[in-house]
């Protein structure tokens, strides 16, 4: 059987949402005519990720379809110089393809020299014509095409296009993801981090973002308290003048880490406290002083006295907890004993 | 550099106008009905907030010019008065509270100054005003102004005519050729914020060095003026004991004490606004990082025995030039004023009696008690 038996002119309409150059700007439309043709896999540059908006090719699912009912819809390919072809749209069936062993398939193959900025559009097209990119694809769209469209035209091009809301806050948010390592652009779409999380390990280096995604990774922390633990490293590495992933990897963090006798929840709580400590020392020796001092006034456990918050004002509060009348009396008589001892003056002068 | 010159419609018969078009040649021009062109073309700029320092919007004040100082709850107020004659500044602080207030902030100046002179008579008149101090110094740097307007050649002689309030003008500039020769009867403060070289260098863009500064002091001094000096804000950071003595050592090689009316400490303070701003506009910039807590007013502050221990230190430096000259701390509670100066205001009366008092000595304002 001929590898080009089966050869039919269709036609590929790429309808333009909005101008992307000023010449694009005078026609709407644009046409490309494909011939269905049969194609060796061996011609395909599989590594030719020009047209891929995902980061990864898994086509464990693809191959059992294509094994069980063949390849229903051919890929789009277009010719790259030479003999060889790039895959515009279709990577997963291309590669189901290769993992069967076929040693040609089916495709659509577009004509001549077609525009690198109409291809990715082709691309993105045939992705959402049946399902919503997700936001590490709109970030590598919005990576591939912004050198093409005019500088201030970006969201009122790209939202509709790639389908996020067309405001500059979300674009900036989205754009920054394409510079995360691929393990943890992954790790946003597996929910191991949370988009903000993500978008606030985009102002460190690679070396310190995976420092943190790695302890992520391993805690499970809520989104807040996720953020919490970028803001203190963060801080502390400005601070100290260290990089944060020096910080994620010193002996304390890895005594933690590392404590077999601690749950996941208790590591968490121990690597904040110990966070918060090296950002803010003096607060936290302000805070071991006063619970030494109140060590010393013996409250008991139905008086509480808290200082005022972060020491900064002059309230102190007292809270009282009492069953009956005479227990009530009872705190009352060691109120007042509190308050001659030398310790509870000490409290209200030293804070 | 103004490099766009807005012109609200209302206000372009006045003088003032033709000259600042005059002055302001290379700049772009335009009339506008209202602010919102401006304000569109600020919001789309990518850094607004640099941007409003290049466009001046000259328009009228529509409030009073005589207003009260926001200042902050739970805190000791000094009672500064604002005279409101622009907004934001040309220099660019990475701390500035200027960046986070105004929405978006942009260089205005008010040419309805007929107002301005009138509010002023009416309190010049009374027999018993309100208040005895009044600064520009507040809402923009007092002297920027001074290439473009000559604003001081007006203000200086009008409070140089009376007796009863002073008019203080602070500033980070060296901008004082226009106050040589005027009839300022003492009446005018002229005021510097401070900070050492180190700082200037890296917080303070676009101002006077320090140098500068105490030299354009001491030509005040020379021409009369008193003076003011505002440690405002003090920063902590590796070296910050060094820097401030040696600060304070210049300063009084170069001025009198006993021409200093007061001096203001105030420690590095910020709303949680203005934090990501200067994350994003300095990125460099260490300030934000030492151990700021929040204070009773929303505002962050270093944590209180650090601001303690700063000051002590400063207000000590000081007092080794200065022994008499009055010191005060900018928004600060009883207990930093007790552990540091060994007193609470309200045993003197209050604070703003007490910077009334030292106007009263140093600059010759009548008695009205």
């Amino acid at each position: 059987m001929s590898v080009f038996l089966k050869e039919l002119k269709c036609y590929v309409f790429l309808f333009l949402l909005q101008p992307f150059t000023a010449e694009d700007a005078k026609s709407k439309e644009m046409k490309y005519e494909y011939e269905e043709k049969t194609v060796p896999l061996s011609k395909i540059d599989l590594r030719d990720t020009t047209c891929r908006l995902g980061i990864s090719i898994d086509a464990d699912s693809v191959v059992e379809s294509i094994e069980a009912v063949g390849l229903i819809n051919p890929p789009v390919l277009a010719g790259k110089g030479g003999s060889m072809y790039r895959i515009v749209c279709g990577f997963r069936r291309v590669k189901a393809c290769q993992i069967l062993g076929w040693p040609t398939i089916p495709a659509r193959v577009l004509p001549g020299v077609v525009p690198l900025p109409d291809l990715l559009k082709l691309a993105i097209l045939d992705n959402r014509a049946h399902r919503c990119l997700n936001v590490i694809e709109q970030a590598r769209g919005i990576h591939k095409l912004t050198a093409y469209i005019h500088p201030g035209n970006e969201i009122e091009v790209l939202a509709p296009l790639l389908g996020f809301p067309p405001n500059k806050k979300v674009f900036t948010k989205i754009s920054t993801l394409v510079e995360l390592p691929d393990e943890i652009q992954a790790g946003i779409l597996d929910e191991t981090i949370s988009f903000e999380v993500a978008v606030d390990l985009c102002k460190f280096t690679c070396m310190d973002a995976i420092s943190f995604f790695d302890l992520f990774k391993k805690l499970k922390l809520s989104r807040n308290k996720q953020r919490e633990i970028i803001a203190l490293v963060g801080e502390i590495a400005v601070r100290e003048g260290i990089w944060p992933a020096e910080i994620l990897q010193c002996q304390q963090v890895s005594d933690i880490m590392e404590n077999p006798d601690l749950n996941r929840n208790e590591k968490g709580s121990k690597l904040r406290a110990y966070l918060k400590q090296r950002r803010f020392p003096e607060l936290a020796r302000a805070e071991e002083t006063f619970r030494e001092s109140l060590k010393e006034l013996k409250l008991g456990s139905h008086l509480h006295l808290t200082p005022p918050p972060y020491f900064e004002g002059d309230t102190y509060s007292l809270r009282m907890t009492f069953k009956s009348l005479e227990d009530f009396n009872r705190c009352r008589r060691d109120l007042e004993a509190i308050s001659k001892k030398a310790a509870f003056r000490k409290i209200l002068t030293d804070f | 550099m103004i490099s766009s010159l807005y012109i609200d419609k209302a206000v372009c018969e006045y003088p003032i106008v033709a000259i600042l078009k005059e002055r302001l040649q290379h700049a772009s021009i335009s009339e506008v009905e209202d602010s919102t062109a401006l304000y569109r073309a600020l919001s789309a700029h990518a850094d607004p907030i640099g941007q409003g320092k290049r466009i001046l919007f000259l328009t009228r004040n529509r409030g009073r010019f005589i207003r009260k100082c926001p200042g902050t709850r739970s805190y000791i107020c000094c009672g500064y008065q604002i005279l409101h004659i622009g907004t934001y500044c040309t220099m660019d602080c990475s701390y500035c509270i200027l960046q986070a207030y105004f929405h978006p902030p942009v260089l205005q100046y008010f040419v309805n100054q007929e107002a301005l002179f009138a509010e002023l008579d009416s309190l010049f008149a009374c027999n018993k005003p309100p208040f005895r101090r009044l600064g520009t110094g507040e809402f923009t740097d007092s002297l920027i102004w001074e290439p473009w307007t000559g604003l001081s050649k007006m203000l200086v002689p009008y409070f140089g005519r009376q007796d009863r309030i002073v008019l203080e003008l602070k500033t980070k500039t060296c901008s004082v050729e226009n106050l040589k020769g005027l009839p300022h009867n003492k009446k005018t403060i002229v005021a510097w914020s401070l900070n050492p070289p180190a700082v200037i260098r890296s917080e303070e863009r676009h101002t006077a060095s320090l140098e500068a500064r105490l030299q354009a002091a001491s030509r005040c001094e020379a021409w009369g003026y008193p003076l003011a000096f505002h440690f405002d804000p003090l920063i902590l950071y590796d070296g910050w004991e060094q820097d401030y003595k040696k600060l304070i050592e210049q300063l009084f090689a170069t001025v009198s004490a006993h021409n200093i009316v007061w001096i203001s400490l105030g420690s590095f303070r910020f709303m949680p606004g203005l934090k990501p701003v200067i994350q994003k506009r300095f990125p460099q910039s260490g300030i934000l990082y030492g151990e700021f807590v929040p204070g009773l007013d929303g505002k962050l502050r270093y944590f209180k025995p650090l601001r303690i221990e700063l000051y002590r230190k400063v207000a000590t430096w000081i007092r080794e030039f200065a022994p008499d000259v009055l010191i005060y701390f900018c928004m600060e509670d009883e207990k930093v004023w007790k552990k540091v100066l060994g007193f609470v205001p309200a045993e003197r009366g209050g604070l703003p009696r007490m910077l009334d008092t030292s106007a009263l000595k140093h600059c010759g304002l009548q008695n009205m008690e």
